[in-house]
């Protein structure tokens, strides 16, 4: 028996160019090169759109998906997207399969089999994340594989969903299935579906999900044989080893030209703790240092808070791939050609016990989250980096690294038993650039082609309704260029027959984005539950004081009869009852530079459009205008912006009084009980 | 019959076809964007020519024209229409500016939306000081939850009015379901502001534009019909002075980017978008009926772009799943017409890694243009590579109206592309002309395939003025053997406007579900679907009736959107019948549906058990127009040597530089043939047609290119 095999989860690099890799990648000219890789592109984007169309559950709305073609050791070589982790993390199951099922006489690997993984032992991601793999063979030689990967909203864990908030260990977090045929001979297995169906609250988004994903495999499958067949097995052998090549030498080359040095960024999860539990906020710290060295890039997450009892454990295979796409795909190298060649140039280090490399049985199905935290952390040290160098102008402050997910189930309004999760993440708010402020509601920063719903689209995807749904108001970080904004929103149940809501993330103490070069960082995040509200009521009589937006829903509070509570945006799975309102916002954008350079007219437009708020125009921009014509009083504004540079100058201390000060702090001892000790994580 | 008269207004040039006495003529003049009826006029007046007339004789002998237009793009790209207010649901203001968050990647090519770094939404059409909210609540079901109050209306119009709204757009949550609150903000405008300040000021209705659930699509296209509207009205007004003051009166029929076409009077000015590529499309519907052909391919060659569609069985009845126009995602049922940035004027350069020759989407566009125009290009184009390789004959581009400089395409190649690749300038040509024709192939390819269609069984048309010079090298991606070239390639699209009938599409969102997974249970309320059926009948009769058509000629088709279980995307689905009387209807409807989801992702892939569910209903009401019909010539049996220009040396994938005969495309009569490698010449475009491959003038006078070997 294989076994578990964790040797597999360190091959997260592309396999060593085989001899007959090298001869076939002699054929393609540079003409013939760029045609293969376009036809390659458009087969990527033809699987892709496959799954999109075909899903069942809400990744085909969000784009919550991947599809790749991979060399036949398994390396990722041309992606469509989606989420970029998704068409690269297919690398590790495929090459497990190769390792341990190809020579296996009771497996094997066979022309029509396609493989089924989710676990991440396995080199998954996190359970939803479930992906399909077919062998591509012509005339009987492995010339390539097929890749399809989707988020596949309920595994059957104790939360429903898919993200696990309450599982302490890996026992809690539903169906994980190592690499198994889920179809032989170009037949998806009954017994293998039926199998799956069993092991999750929704049915029929099981069963539709793998048959999307098989589809998509298959359309790869058949289109590379047309290609083979007209340009022979050797031009794929060659054209998808090539491309890997090309990413990767390029990568270094541009590395290269950039300044050596070491970049450290600490980055602060708080999370709160389930009632269950004890309640209570705790932090966690994720620590992120770069070296860049001649063209290598050593990250390093030494000092990082260890492994926990929660399911924020992050397998430290997943952070290439989401580095791989957010990174080097979307913003270092956008114009390169997306291959797991790019990270070729990275080395990892994480410690055992650490939060990114935890033992065989933590739980992990938050694990993401974790991943985006050293992300952040990474582009903050990027930052730094790319300042002096002539890719200043792909520089980003950070991504909010929380990513607020509501997962949701029950009965809908047809009668249908339903486990899913909601799309607002795919709303957060982009981080200030060097030139430019971040993009409002722009997205989720891994996820480059993935969308949140309309708003009466909830009303399909959940038995309950949105009773508003805005950008927010200064929940980005300010600065001389500011964050974008997160989305805002309250759900309201409403005619629902039975539905459950939660939502997982943290950030309610702490900052969600660490500004750069003097920009603000985005501010912590709330969550408002209010239960057996008068919100009805108020809508029936069309009270004009029904709230609107989260500052309404604060100022009224009594008025709107029921319990409210104001706390983290944590929620707890439980009863959503009717009447019931949750509010709360996705993350906003850090800032960058100094707030007190912004363009006072900026300033105002942002005050007209809700974006920022009196009291930041007043306080952080030192902006003087008229409310009523929007005109700038400059000679006011220049004063106050003097004076607060006056005020900084007094407010200031030496560095030697602040870390005195500083180091005799220590945040309370109960929210330090997953930090590892204080304050370096020892 | 007197003249039909179609006209194209396009970016650069306004093309012209006109039918008359039993033949046809053609115009082309540039399109002038700062009143556009002077191109208009003259493009006319340019095919009133080649019938011997002045544009008075014409006009006082036609019966109808036609036309599609630009306009809308120019709108949105210049940012020309008015100052627009927006009310809509409070706590829902930003909708608009939500998008689905990834709104800053709509529009964009793929390559552009890789670098997020850059990101960046585009500039709303309505400010956000221009939206303001009302508390009104209609839930999923059509149900007000929420009432309206007039007079938070009145203040917030008396707020958007002192902002200097010059239109309104009414867009609330759930009012595709509900329209009364929408209703009610129309009466409160008309009562409050009289119509000398309103004027031809807008007054728009998400609930008149769509009835199809999703507010930030339906809340787009409502905008865009408010945006849009000024500018159109504006070009038809001034288009119709000029007609009347030249001596026409008759109607002026609008050509739909939906595929339809109708008056002034019944036309959203969203409806115009893409109005021309998509009457290319249909044109190329005529031509595949002309040849009793099924599938067709539609390819148009431009200087920046390459625009393609696909015509099965006939029919142009693909519409796009996210249609977007310009950078917004819109509702309205657009006919597909993909465009991607590949041409004449596309530039080639070497990839970032060195290792690979990329062409486009940057264009050099008609200024500088190409580095062979001599206006001070200097990147290396697709023109310049068809110059060097010996396609193009620098005297004669254009007809000879616009002379190339092969010298300059020759350096621009060297300097950026063979040098720096250790290639020879011709090696670098071929190159650069062999990625463009695999970029455009592989684009066809992947849409085809995606519909369920196998590319090689499908006949191509090739237009534009780069579509015969191109056509053999993307059909070779895509291993189609056969293609049609037209003497009228450079004003197909306005061609495509005089095979048009008259069409008009409703939409409903209702949902029915049609197999329940719970039960077992096939649908069976009749009535509910058949009454819904009938609403829409009626708005077609009405729409049809008032102008001035005779209903009982006019055609019906029932398109329904269908999903199986909890998917979201929906496929298109002609319903094999009307209306439904019993069990044997619906299950024939599911089993279409079954049929045509097999065939697009897979015999496995269809999940029937799951549950069927029809998501939205299109009809569409189609009334006939008499169209031209080409006459059929027989074989003169003339020699096509007598059409023979000379020969000059030209490059060729397969064989390198051969001296190649290069014949004169006026002189070569109805049955010529002549054998690849040669090239054909026509005052609007260049033939290339290479070795395996002959070029053989038919019985309609257009240019048939067979793969031979």
């Amino acid at each position: 028996m294989a076994g578990r095999d964790l040797d597999i989860l360190e091959r997260v690099y592309p396999e060593p160019t085989t001899e007959e890799e090298s001869r076939c990648m002699e054929l393609l000219t540079p003409a013939e090169f760029e045609i293969f890789s376009h036809r390659m592109q458009m087969i990527a984007l033809e699987a892709n759109e496959v799954l999109i169309r075909t899903l069942g559950s809400p990744a085909g709305l969000a784009g919550d998906v991947g599809a790749c073609i991979y060399t036949a050791q398994g390396d990722p070589a041309s992606a469509a997207v989606g989420i970029w982790a998704h068409a690269f993390g297919g690398q590790l199951p495929i090459k497990y399969i190769i390792k341990h099922w190809m020579d296996d006489p009771t497996v094997g690997v066979r022309d029509g089999d396609v493989f089924f993984c989710n676990e991440a032992l396995c080199g998954c991601v996190h359970p939803p994340d479930m992906g399909t793999f077919m062998p591509v063979f012509y005339e009987g030689r492995l010339i390539a594989w097929a890749e399809a990967m989707a988020h596949t909203t309920d595994t059957g864990a104790v939360d429903l969903g898919g993200f696990c908030m309450s599982a302490e260990s890996r026992y809690e977090e539903g169906m994980k299935v190592t690499p198994i045929k889920i179809a032989e001979d170009f037949q998806l297995k009954n017994d293998i579906l039926t199998m799956m169906e069993n092991m999750v609250r929704d049915a029929r988004v099981s069963t539709l999900d793998n048959k999307s994903r098989f589809a998509a495999c298959m359309r790869i499958r058949e289109r590379l044989l047309e290609v083979a067949e007209k340009k022979g097995p050797d031009y794929v052998v060659g054209g998808l080893r090539k491309m890997i090549e090309e990413g990767s030498s390029a990568a270094r080359k541009r590395i290269e030209e950039l300044n050596d040095g070491i970049y450290r960024q600490p980055i602060f999860m708080d999370m709160e703790e389930a009632e269950s539990r004890g309640g209570g906020q705790y932090f966690i710290r994720v620590m992120v240092s770069i070296e860049k060295r001649g063209d290598r890039l050593i990250a390093d997450l030494t000092g990082t808070s260890p492994e926990r009892a929660t399911s924020l454990n992050c397998r430290k295979h997943i952070i290439h791939p989401y580095g791989t796409g957010v990174i080097f795909c979307s913003h270092l190298f956008p114009d390169l050609p997306p291959s797991i060649g790019l990270t070729d140039c990275v080395e990892l280090k994480v410690p055992d016990g650490n939060l990114f490399n935890p033992s065989e049985d933590a739980a992990i199905t938050l694990g993401p989250a974790s991943a985006f935290a050293a992300n952040q952390g990474c582009f903050a040290c990027m930052a730094r980096l790319l300042f002096d160098s002539d890719l200043r102008s792909q520089l980003t402050s950070t991504y909010p690294y929380v990513t607020l997910i509501a997962v949701w189930g029950g009965m809908d309004r047809k009668g249908n038993v339903f486990a899913s999760l909601g799309l607002d993440l795919n709303a957060g708010g982009f981080p200030a650039r060097v030139d430019k402020d971040g993009v409002d509601t722009g997205g989720f920063h891994v996820a480059t082609r993935s969308d949140c719903e309309d708003a009466e689209d909830i009303d399909v995807l959940s038995s309950m309704s949105y009773l508003f749904r805005r950008q927010g108001t200064d929940n980005f970080g300010h600065g001389m260029n500011r964050g974008g904004a997160g989305l805002e929103y309250a759900y309201l149940a409403h005619k629902s027959p039975m539905m459950i809501l939660g939502n997982n993330g943290g950030c309610g103490r702490f900052s969600s984005a660490p500004g750069i070069f003097g920009g603000y960082a985005a501010p912590p995040l709330i969550g408002v539950k209010l239960s057996g509200s008068r919100i009805t009521e108020m809508l029936e009589n069309g009270d004009p004081l029904t709230p609107v937006s989260i500052q309404e829903l604060l100022e009224r509070g009594e008025t709107l009869g029921g319990t409210m509570d104001v706390e983290s945006p944590m929620l707890e799975i439980g009863p959503f009852n009717e009447g019931d309102v949750f509010a709360t916002m996705q993350g906003g954008g850090a800032g960058y530079g100094d707030a007190l350079e912004r363009d006072p007219a900026s300033v105002v437009r942002d005050v007209t459009g809700g974006l920022v708020s009196d009291w930041a125009a007043r306080n952080v921009y030192r902006v003087a205008f008229d409310r009523e014509t929007g005109l700038v009083d400059e000679g006011e504004t220049a004063r106050l912006r003097s004076e607060e540079r006056e005020d900084r100058k007094r407010r200031g201390i030496s560095l030697e009084e602040f870390e005195k000060e500083w180091s005799r702090k220590s945040p309370p001892q109960a929210s330090l009980k997953f930090y590892g000790s204080w304050p370096n994580c020892d | 019959m007197g003249a039909t008269i179609d006209v194209d207004i396009g970016g650069t040039f306004t093309d012209c076809f006109v039918v008359w006495d039993g033949r046809y003529g053609k115009g082309k003049s540039p399109t002038t964007h700062y009143q556009a009826s002077i191109g208009f006029k003259n493009a006319i007046t340019a095919a009133a020519e080649s019938f011997g007339v002045g544009l008075a004789d014409l006009l006082v002998d036609t019966e109808v024209i036609r036309y599609s237009t630009t306009i809308a793009t120019n709108t949105l790209i210049e940012k020309t229409g008015p100052r627009l207010g927006l009310i809509t649901t409070a706590g829902f203001e930003d909708t608009m500016l939500i998008g689905r968050g990834r709104q800053w990647a709509d529009g964009l090519p793929t390559a552009e939306v890789r670098n997020q770094a850059r990101a960046e939404k585009p500039e709303p059409l309505i400010p956000r000081e221009m939206i303001v909210g009302v508390h009104e609540r209609v839930d999923f079901e059509g149900e007000v939850v929420a009432p309206i109050d007039r007079e938070e209306v009145r203040e917030k119009l008396a707020y958007l009015v002192n902002k200097g709204a010059m239109g309104f757009v009414v867009s609330f949550i759930w009012s595709c379901m509900n329209p009364v609150h929408e209703q009610v903000v129309r009466d409160v405008i008309m009562e409050e502001y009289p119509d000398t300040y309103l004027g031809s000021m807008p007054i728009i209705l998400s609930s008149d534009v769509s009835r199809k659930r999703g507010e930030y699509l339906r809340t787009m296209t409502t905008v865009l019909d408010a945006y849009l509207h000024r500018d159109l009205s504006e070009q038809l007004t001034s288009l119709n002075e000029e007609l009347i003051d030249a001596g026409y009166e008759k109607p002026l029929m609008i050509i739909h980017g939906t595929g339809g076409m109708s008056r002034l009077s019944h036309t959203a000015a969203v409806d115009t978008y893409n109005s021309g590529p998509v009457a290319g499309l249909l044109g190329g519907a005529e031509i595949a009926k002309m040849y009793g052909v099924e599938n067709v391919l539609v390819t148009d060659v431009g200087g920046t772009s390459f625009d393609f569609g696909v015509v099965v069985d006939g029919e142009a009845s693909f519409y796009d799943l996210f249609p977007t126009i310009e950078r917004w995602r819109v509702q309205t049922p657009l006919l597909e017409v993909k465009t991607i940035g590949a041409g004449g004027g596309s530039i080639a350069r070497i990839s970032p890694t060195g290792s690979r020759i990329t062409v486009g989407p940057e264009s050099a566009g008609s200024m500088p243009g190409p580095a062979c125009y001599g206006l001070g290009g200097k990147e290396p184009t697709v023109t310049d590579a068809d110059l060097v390789l010996g396609y193009l004959n620098p005297e004669y581009y254009l007809g000879g109206k616009k002379k190339l400089d092969t010298r300059r395409a020759r350096r621009a190649i060297e300097d950026r592309i063979a040098k720096p690749l250790g290639m020879s300038v011709e090696e670098a040509a071929l190159a650069i002309k062999r990625v463009v024709d695999s970029t455009m192939g592989g684009e066809i390819f992947k849409e085809v395939v995606l519909k369920g269609y196998d590319p090689r069984e499908f006949v191509m048309l090739a237009y534009g003025g780069a579509g015969a010079t191109h056509c053999c090298g993307y059909a070779e991606a895509l291993d189609v053997s056969r293609i049609l070239t037209f003497p009228y390639s450079s004003v197909f699209c306005a061609f495509g406007g005089s095979v048009m009938d008259i069409l008009s599409v409703y939409e409903s969102s209702d949902s029915f579900i049609f197999y329940d997974n719970l039960t077992g249970s096939y649908f069976d309320e009749y009535d509910r679907f058949n009454l819904i059926v009938n609403d829409m009948v009626f708005l077609a009769f009405r729409d049809l009736k008032s102008q001035g058509f005779d209903i009982d000629l006019a055609d019906f088709s029932l398109e329904l959107e269908m999903r199986y279980g909890t998917q979201f995307f929906t496929e298109n689905v002609a319903s094999p019948v009307g209306m439904l009387h019993g069990t044997e209807d619906v299950k024939a409807i599911c089993d279409r549906f079954t049929e045509k989801y097999k065939v697009l992702y897979g015999e496995t892939s269809a999940y029937p058990d799951g549950g069927i569910e029809v998501l939205s209903m299109r009809l569409k009401a189609t009334y006939p127009l008499g169209h031209y019909r080409f006459p059929v010539h027989s074989p003169d049996g003339s020699d096509p040597a007598g059409a023979l220009k000379g020969t000059r040396s030209v490059v060729w994938d397969e064989s390198g530089p051969v001296s190649t005969p290069i014949y004169d495309a006026a002189l070569l009569g109805c049955g010529a043939v002549v054998g690849g490698p040669a090239i054909v010449e026509a005052d609007d475009t260049t033939c290339v047609v290479p070795g395996g491959w002959s070029y053989a003038v038919d019985r309609f006078l257009d240019g048939v290119i067979e793969k031979t070997k």
